[in-house]
């Protein structure tokens, strides 16, 4: 059994807010109030990003921006072994919303990968990720 | 065959090199300012295999600030008929240790010493088990340059540069181990408190495919990180074991032709989604052309595959890419009445911009 998702996306956050505050600043203004609704397999999340750090929620709830997508894929475009644009044509990556919506969560997202590529943590999350893509492949 | 070197020789330049390149250290922990940054970096190459090792130490200054930490990272890079593996990892400050005033480096486990003469280099990368251990065997004198000036903004970088080595030892990368004997090498070692706020460089080195030839080239360009303002540059010539020739600023003319197609792989891995999928920075073709004193050479580089290394910075959320293209490199001409020509393998740098 893996682990759940919103349990490896909660660290995540937590990991860039504690080993660089400067990119989770900057994702948190980036977001702003938006809500994103992120399916990973079988499970769909509400992520929303406070001063305190990243909420992560199992409720029901709107959201501005919806992303749907795989643990495979996930762990395949943070290796660099696929291309976001490549994914959204082939529908392994779903996403939904306003222009402007993306745009804040795309900016968003981009400072929470160069936190990521500045902590020192950021390994053995990916390694969690892969385990969850092997254990998404292995069940399917 | 290039001549074997005598035992005097083997023994002046082991001498200049112990005196040359040891580690330089940070002072950060002893009351000195924050900032410092030092690399060892090794390229070997034999046919079909070009391997890049980097053992970067730097004061540690993301908050909170803590005088002498240090954060190490050892990038290993291996291109075997034009597929690349590798990877960098962090190393944390408690598992660094230094000896300044030597060459000796201890980044987790990987290790650089220099004992009788010999670099002693083992890597290891631990998430993906590729693992090498070489002895370096130095065939030429360094060249040190010290206080290079840079931008307003920027201190001053100095760098030492060994162009010809020979490496033997083993190579572990998925699950094979290759054996390297007499593969040629490239070394050099880069210190200073200089940033990537406005520094910039190209940088290239080549041996010819055929060992009997003597001539060994350093080529090297410092920028601006626009690179619209050069600092300084430099095409360095050595004849055998002597550095023989060297042009400089106005005696040299840059060309860059068009782009290079190659799919870059790049390191880490996560930083894929900070760049973009092609490398604007390395031309298809890359032309220096030295000209002084009745001296006249032209290299001509042809880069065919390329790694990056996206580089965070510590001042600010942006990043630098560190473009190493592998290709090959033809230099003709003449220095000091005498015929100059060899085609051979060739490594570059060129620097580049992230998100």
């Amino acid at each position: 059994m893996s682990e759940p998702f919103a349990l490896l996306l909660s660290d995540a956050f937590a990991c860039v807010a504690r080993e660089c505050p400067a990119a989770y600043r900057a994702m948190r203004e980036s977001l702003g109030e938006r809500c994103v609704e992120l399916c990973v397999g079988d499970e769909r999340l509400l992520v929303s990003l406070s001063d305190a750090g990243g909420e992560v929620s199992t409720s029901n709830g709107e959201a501005e921006v919806r992303v749907r997508t795989s643990d495979r894929t996930l762990h395949a475009l943070l290796c660099g072994h696929a291309d976001v644009l490549e994914c959204l044509l082939d529908d392994t990556l779903f996403v939904r919303g306003d222009a402007n919506e993306l745009l804040a969560v795309a900016d968003s997202t981009t400072f929470f990968i160069k936190g990521a590529v500045r902590c020192a943590s950021t390994p053995n999350l990916l390694e969690r990720l892969e385990r969850r893509a092997h254990y998404s492949e292995g069940s399917r | 065959m290039t001549p074997l070197l005598r035992l005097p020789q083997v023994r002046a330049i082991a001498s200049s090199i112990a005196r040359t390149d040891y580690v330089r250290r940070s002072m950060w922990g002893l009351g000195g300012r924050p900032g410092h940054r030092e690399w060892f970096h090794f390229c070997i190459s034999e046919p079909g295999l070009t391997l890049l090792v980097n053992f970067n130490v730097a004061d540690d200054v993301r908050a909170p600030l803590t005088p002498g930490r240090q954060m190490g990272r050892v990038v290993v890079l291996v291109n075997e008929g034009g597929s690349w593996s590798g990877d960098v990892e962090e190393v944390a400050s408690e598992r660094i240790r230094l000896a300044g005033g030597r060459i000796f480096l201890e980044l987790a486990e990987s290790r650089l010493e220099f004992d009788d003469g010999r670099f002693r280099l083992r890597a290891l990368l631990q998430r993906t088990g590729l693992e090498l251990d070489l002895v370096l065997e130095p065939a030429v004198f360094p060249s040190l340059a010290s206080n290079i000036t840079l931008a307003a903004s920027e201190a001053p970088i100095n760098w030492l540069v060994v162009p010809r080595l020979k490496a033997s030892g083993t190579l572990k990368v998925g699950g094979r181990v290759r054996a390297l004997s007499n593969a040629w090498a490239y070394h050099d070692h880069n210190w200073g408190f200089f940033s990537h706020r406005d520094f910039a460089w190209q940088w290239g080195h080549a041996l010819s495919d055929d060992p009997a030839n003597p001539w060994a080239l350093v080529f090297t360009r410092l920028t601006n990180r626009a690179q619209s303002d050069v600092f300084m540059q430099a095409l360095l010539l050595w004849r055998g074991q002597q550095q023989y020739r060297v042009l400089r600023e106005a005696e040299l003319t840059v060309e860059s032709i068009g782009r290079c197609a190659a799919k870059p792989y790049t390191v880490p891995s996560v930083a894929n989604l900070l760049v973009s999928g092609s490398v604007t920075e390395v031309p298809e073709l890359f032309v220096v052309r030295a000209r002084g004193g009745g001296d006249d050479v032209t290299a001509r580089f042809d880069p065919q595959d390329v790694a990056r290394i996206v580089v965070p910075h510590d001042h600010d959320l942006g990043t630098t890419v560190i473009n190493e293209a592998i290709g090959r490199l033809t230099l003709k001409g003449h220095v000091r009445g005498e015929s100059v020509a060899f085609e051979g393998r060739a490594v570059f740098e060129f620097l580049g911009s992230g998100a």
